[in-house]
């Protein structure tokens, strides 16, 4: 598959200036990811930790000290003509919207800047406030007078309007109700399975991570912690699979070995996800009046916490 | 009360070196200068009662009386009346216009003792014109000057209890001061019964007359005039100050603003 | 032309919802403008001549001075804010993005509706003073065009001021300062001495606003000068372009 978005061992760091001086704060070392088309990758990291500046880094507005960055082989920082017609980049916490207008006088206007024909633009408006649940109502009424998560909606149909290939997400979903961040995500999924755009994506909350990423990179301090899938990521903690069940027989000779917690009759089982079918297979041996019993995937917020605490 | 808040405004104002360069420069330094090179050129190609070097005098001591006196509270005045702050100050057990005027002139006295009066001092005594009993008369007629800019401007800013914008009237004012208060030009030199008409407003007060008065150019009689006339306009805006702000409590306290 | 269209139709609405502060644009215009007309109609009460200029010679450059100012109200201050602003709190990826010419996307996304409603009363006023100068029709055209262009030429100035914001230096003062020594405009340039009004011409073109337009009306302009005129744009433009590349380096590799 065609790469659509290359990082190789980009550093970036900032000076400081401090009482005593400079001090020099690595904001990002020696990351190297790539992203191919249609995938969407998800950067997660505490604040701090160098995500914005690598989003700034991609969309070609923050240069690195060193390595390369590649915008479909190209070099982003050129921001040819070309190039920016083909992105686009929503920071979460900064809003394009007039606040004193409607979503969609801000979208004809910015929609004329990249020579979209105005019936074009209001068509593809309407097709896109479908996704995310925009009434024309809502469409046509004062910014100010929306809801945080409407504003949003305006904010991603007013990103995506010129049909972008590559989009810059930074922090979309911060401060928005769960309803609202799921149709955010449902709309930016549907959005790159169907026109094979590729995405990068932070946020703060790792549902978003979770459900809309292909891979994942996870930083600290600017530099990797991880990158790949969520399920690589999962299996990098050994016992990431739960089983808890309530049994009357003493059973504790038979878990020997194993990581668990006993509270009177109520068993839990801290186990890898491969091996829960043959301990299963063996609990349900050992123990007579099994009840409550069942099984559970850790979440990847813990497995997330695991690997920072790792660090 | 009044030394904290004036140790506040203090600070403020020597924190900010720049701020205070810009200050001056913007305002004091180069509308000097630019007005001291037009009148030059003026006093060369025009006949005019006064000497080039009494012009100049005049002008810079007339901008600097203007800045002195200059009140600008309408901002502040809106931001309160338009955001919750009101009802906030409402509650404090010192009356708004008394904090109000405290803060105002305590920030004034700064730049006026620090600034303004130093430098009018020495252009008085450097023109040798300094004389006690006027630099006293002067220095109350400065003190009018202030208490009109105060109720013009809280009367502005008292607009935005029906207005949501004050700026435009704000910059009205300012206009209008700058052209009939003497800041520009020595009111004298234009026609007698125009002079006349314009003793009769209250513009003339906020840098004409009290500039001429500090360099003693003003006849006693006309001095107790200027009084006479200025505290009846003071009195005046009070009148309409005091309603104006009574009307507008009692529609914020019964709707909001 | 659909980018004008929708860009004016924008600044219009904003116009619409905003109806208070577009008075107070309207009042604080014709306010600032007559004051100017009022002072000099006052000196002319008792001054025979101001420079080189009869009393009414001098309204019809003080006529000049205020649509020069009217038209860079409409175009370009509340785009020069903006481009200032956006520098300072972060919004500035989103300028560079814009896949229009830098300066082209933000005046077009910040067009000023509200000072376009007192441009009627300042063009009555300045034809009707133009007219007593019976000009012909080069001159006319000369004229307009190099009221536009001092409107550019103001506006150059101001955005390579601010360009220095992307070196992180706090501009407020020299703008100010900036603002002020503009002002002079208001002036007849030939009460000032030779170096200081040409300074204020080459320099720090603030006569560019009144006396060199002015001049081309009443037959009173060298040939320098009508040069200069035409030229000065492109050298202002050429300034912030340095300064623009030199600045947006730095910017892109401390951005934050």
């Amino acid at each position: 598959m065609e790469e659509k978005i290359v990082f190789q061992s980009v550093s970036k760091s900032f000076k400081i200036k401090q009482k005593n001086g400079c001090s020099i704060l690595k904001a990002v070392d020696n990351l190297s990811f790539s992203i191919s088309s249609g995938e969407i990758l998800g950067l997660i990291g505490l604040n701090g930790s160098g995500k914005t500046t690598t989003i700034k880094m991609a969309c070609g507005v923050m240069k690195p000290d060193s390595g390369t960055i590649l915008i479909e082989n190209k070099n982003p920082f050129k921001r040819s003509m070309e190039y920016r017609k083909k992105v686009s980049l929503i920071m979460g916490q900064k809003s394009r919207l007039n606040p004193d207008l409607s979503i969609l006088d801000s979208i004809m206007m910015y929609s004329s800047f990249y020579s979209i024909p105005p019936k074009t633009a209001r068509n593809r408006t309407m097709e896109f406030s479908a996704m995310v649940d925009l009434s024309e109502n809502d469409l046509n009424k004062q910014v100010r007078k929306l809801s945080l998560g409407q504003r949003m909606k305006g904010e991603l149909t007013l990103a995506f309007i010129h049909n972008p290939e590559i989009v810059f997400l930074d922090e979309p979903t911060l401060g928005l109700d769960f309803l609202t961040q799921r149709k955010i995500r449902d709309f930016i999924k549907d959005y790159c399975r169907e026109t094979g755009a590729s995405m990068i994506l932070t946020s703060h909350y790792i549902n978003d991570i979770e459900t809309l990423s292909d891979r994942i990179l996870l930083i600290d301090k600017g530099r990797k912690l991880f990158y790949g899938t969520t399920d690589q990521l999962k299996n990098l903690v050994p016992d990431n699979s739960t089983i808890s069940f309530d049994c009357e027989t003493d059973i504790n000779s038979h878990l020997e070995g194993f990581n668990y917690s006993v509270n009177e009759n109520s068993y839990i089982l801290k186990i890898n996800s491969n091996n829960v079918e043959s301990t299963i297979q063996s609990i349900l041996k050992n123990c007579r009046n099994i009840g409550n019993l069942s099984v559970n995937k850790i979440g990847l917020e813990e497995v997330i916490e695991t690997v920072f605490k790792g660090e | 009360m009044i030394m904290s808040i004036f140790k506040i405004q203090y600070k403020i104002y020597s924190m900010y070196k720049i701020h205070f360069f810009s200050d001056f420069a913007g305002h004091i330094l180069f509308p000097v200068l630019i007005n001291v090179l037009f009148w030059k050129g003026m006093a060369d190609s025009n006949v005019l009662d006064y000497s080039f070097v009494d012009l100049m005098v005049y002008i810079i001591m007339a901008n600097l009386v203007m800045s002195l006196s200059q009140v600008a509270i309408e901002q502040k005045l809106s931001n309160d009346i338009r955001s919750y702050k009101l009802a906030q100050q409402l509650l404090i057990p010192v009356s708004y216009h008394k904090k109000v005027a405290i803060e105002t002139i305590s920030s004034g006295l700064v730049r006026f003792l620090f600034v303004y009066l130093p430098l009018v001092i020495l252009i008085l005594i450097l023109y040798g014109k300094m004389n006690l009993l006027f630099f006293i008369l002067g220095i109350i007629s400065i003190l009018f000057s202030f208490i009109l800019n105060f109720l013009i401007s809280a009367i502005l800013g008292e607009f935005s209890f029906w207005l949501t914008e004050v700026w435009g009237i704000a910059a009205i004012k300012n206009l209008v001061f700058v052209v009939f208060s003497g800041a520009m030009f020595p009111l004298d030199i234009l026609p007698v019964n125009i002079l006349i008409a314009f003793k009769f407003l209250p513009f003339s007060y906020m840098s004409y007359v009290p500039t001429k008065i500090l360099f003693g150019n003003y006849p006693f009689e006309g001095i107790f005039h200027s009084y006479i006339i200025a505290s009846a306009w003071c009195l005046i805006l009070f009148c309409i100050e005091r309603n104006i702000w009574k009307f507008g409590l009692r529609k914020y306290e019964s709707c909001g603003a | 032309m659909n980018i004008l269209v929708q860009s004016i139709l924008y600044s219009f609405k904003k116009s619409k919802k905003y109806k208070i502060n577009t008075i107070s644009w309207f009042l604080a215009d014709i306010a600032l403008y007559s004051s100017v007309f009022l002072l000099y109609l006052l000196l002319g009460l008792s001054l025979k001549s101001f420079g080189t200029y009869t009393k009414v010679q001098i309204l019809f450059y003080i006529s000049t001075y205020t649509l020069v100012n009217n038209i860079y109200a409409v175009l370009f201050s509340e785009g020069v804010s903006s481009y200032s602003s956006n520098i300072m709190n972060g919004y500035f990826p989103y300028d560079l993005l814009t896949p229009q010419r830098l300066l082209f996307g933000i005046f077009m996304k910040n067009i000023n509706f509200p000072p376009l409603l007192s441009t009627p009363f300042l063009l009555g006023i300045n034809i009707y003073l133009m007219n007593t100068y019976s000009p012909d029709f080069i001159s006319i055209i000369l004229y307009y065009s190099t009221v536009l262009i001092g409107a550019i030429a103001i506006m150059l100035i101001f955005v390579i001021v601010y360009s220095f914001q992307l070196f992180k230096f706090r501009t407020e003062a020299l703008s100010e300062v900036v603002l002020q020594l503009l002002e002079l405009a208001e002036k007849p340039d030939t009460v000032f001495p030779k170096n200081v009004k040409n300074f204020f011409t080459f320099i720090i073109p603030a006569f560019l606003m009144s006396a060199l337009p002015s001049r081309i009306i009443l037959k009173n302009i060298s040939v320098v000068e009508l040069l200069w005129i035409y030229l000065s744009p492109a050298i202002y433009f050429i300034i912030f372009l340095i300064i623009f590349k030199i600045g947006i380096r730095k910017f892109e590799s401390e951005a934050e």
